[in-house]
């Protein structure tokens, strides 16, 4: 058996792991949706869900990936039996399918931060240069293929030549960008009719305690938190591959839990403050509520006016599309890795699996660089296909037993803080509710969008999610077997 | 800036930057103290494929 690579140290898989949490949806997504949900009242159930949903299901990624030493197609057979195979292979796809369309995002961040540091923004009215991009069709699959290209080079050099070595820079870096931008944004003197950065930090820190009876914040909560932690996507089972055998689980996830949040905290106090800084109270408001094609209103087509308004502002909008680089890199890293993980469990070599990965992704992402459409399906789709990935690990956990699971791969573990029972119960009992009180929203959601809910290629309908969900369960649970014989082989299952 | 916005900030900040900070403080400690520690583990780390 091909010997499996590990991190030299538990701070290498922190700061990997910590790539793989903080991505775009931190400095882009977390800003926009906290200020559509009622600022202050909002952070309040998102903090109850970073340790009802998120911590969780971390550790239980972590245990997994820590005791199978598979990815996430192989974990699943090996933990619940090789007839489970075809859950880990959903898992994998829904992260994979966002990876093809995730790709053109780092993409446009690339080319934003070419024109940033060139000047090309200066002066712009943002629409007219993101419609004047996205038309040209060549340049958005360009710098689609530039991004996965550079994360496929890393990826090439192996566990510790390439995601440990990329962690080590990209995490520290993206960190400082972001605490200058945040201490630039708080500084910022106010514009002319604009009631300055401070208004800023009173909209997005106002606790509006009423705010909290709206249903919507709880679910806009969760989904922000399902969303952004990278929990339930397969990806820390993959980087627990690559754990030593004592690393702590409870800690490590906690610690990714924590750092996820903080960055998104950090985002929205480098955005909300500069748009407040710049613009008049109600067109702040406005722009913070606008999400644009594709949820591109802020990142691509107002930060670039609102940076134009300040002191040094090419500067700072080049480190603004420098973190989001750096973000969309680091969290790439991770989520091709889970398939070149896969390919590697099949017996590829890990030449063959990152080539095989990263070419199938750049053609899968195509369609999604030159159709606005296309990528919001796409996003839609696969983005609550998640919810369903994180029932998924709660769904092996039982199957497991999760007394048996917590006491035997995650007690053994040097845990600095101890687990208790209250895992069982967040295992057993809440997920499994804020799965089914997130699908039904969303699916409800999907059902009354506007267009004809049961078009299965509608842009976001019913009928889209479950034709392209029941396709892609259909094909695993077909090729079960062969999946079990290839990533498992003899193997036997460490069935519950 | 209101006084119960000022309460919620730094509560909210204090948790998670808070709780960050103290955890990556203590994963350094325990990662020094176990590679300086009795029979020093193994650093196994490398490239296996």
């Amino acid at each position: 058996m091909t010997k499996v690579e590990s991190f030299t140290s538990r701070w290498a898989l922190l700061l990997a792991a910590l790539g793989m949490a903080v991505g775009t949806g931190n400095i882009w997504r977390f800003p926009r949706i906290v200020a559509n949900n009622g600022g202050g009242a909002f952070l309040v159930p998102w903090l109850i869900f970073l340790f009802l949903w998120a911590i969780p299901l971390l550790m239980v990624e972590m245990a997994m990936g820590r005791h199978t030493r598979k990815g996430v197609v192989g974990a699943f057979g090996r933990l619940m039996g090789r007839q489970a195979t075809w859950m880990g292979a959903f898992v994998g796809w829904c992260t994979m399918a966002i990876t093809f369309y995730y790709s053109v995002v780092a993409g446009w961040c690339v080319k934003y931060l070419v024109a940033s540091a060139t000047g090309q923004l200066s002066g712009v009215e943002g629409m007219v240069y993101w419609e004047g991009f996205q038309t040209t069709v060549w340049q958005p699959v360009f710098f689609h293929v530039v991004a996965m290209g550079t994360c496929a080079l890393i990826l090439y050099r192996g566990v510790v030549g390439g995601i440990e070595r990329a962690s080590k820079i990209l995490i520290p870096a993206l960190f400082v960008l972001m605490m200058v931008a945040a201490v630039r944004a708080l500084t910022l003197p106010a514009a002319a009719g604009a009631d300055g950065p401070m208004a800023g930090v009173e909209f997005l820190f106002n606790p509006n305690w009423s705010d909290l009876l709206n249903y919507e914040i709880w679910l806009q909560a969760l989904t922000q938190s399902a969303w952004s932690t990278g929990a339930g996507w397969g990806l820390m089972v993959t980087y627990a591959v690559y754990s030593h055998k004592k690393d702590d689980i409870v800690g490590t996830a906690m610690t990714i839990g924590l750092g996820n949040n903080s960055a998104s905290m950090l985002a929205a106090l480098a955005i909300i403050p500069t748009v407040f800084a710049v613009l008049p109270l109600a067109e702040a408001q406005s722009v913070l509520r606008d999400s644009g094609p594709a949820s591109t209103g802020l990142s691509f087509i107002w930060v670039p006016a609102l940076f134009g308004e300040i002191p040094g502002g090419q500067f700072f909008m080049t480190l603004f599309f420098l973190a989001l680089v750096v973000a969309a890199f680091s969290s790439m890293i991770a989520m091709l890795e889970l398939g070149v993980r896969i390919f590697m469990d099949f017996g590829m070599t890990r030449r063959r699996a990152v080539t095989s990965v990263a070419v199938g992704s750049v053609v899968l992402g195509i369609p999604s660089a030159i159709n606005l459409s296309f990528f919001g399906n796409q996003d839609a789709v696969w983005g609550i296909g998640l919810m369903v990935s994180g029932l998924f690990f709660a769904i092996a956990v039982g199957k497991f037993g999760v007394v048996r699971f917590r006491e035997e791969l995650i007690e053994p573990a040097d845990n600095d803080i101890p687990v208790g029972r209250w895992f069982d119960f967040a295992i057993t009992v809440l997920v499994p509710l804020q799965f089914t009180v997130l699908i039904v929203w969303w699916l409800y959601q999907a059902a009354t969008s506007g267009e004809a809910w049961w078009n299965p290629f509608g842009v976001f309908t019913l009928g889209t999610c479950l034709f392209q969900w029941g396709v892609v369960l259909l094909i695993f649970y077909l090729a079960n077997n062969r999946m079990a014989d290839a990533t498992l082989g003899d193997d036997e299952p460490a069935a519950g | 800036m209101q006084t119960t916005t000022v309460i919620f900030m730094v509560l909210v900040l204090g948790v998670l930057w808070g709780g960050f900070v103290a955890l990556l403080a203590h994963s350094m400690r325990a990662e020094k103290r176990r590679s300086s520690g009795a029979g020093g583990s193994p650093s196994a780390g490398g490239n296996g494929d």
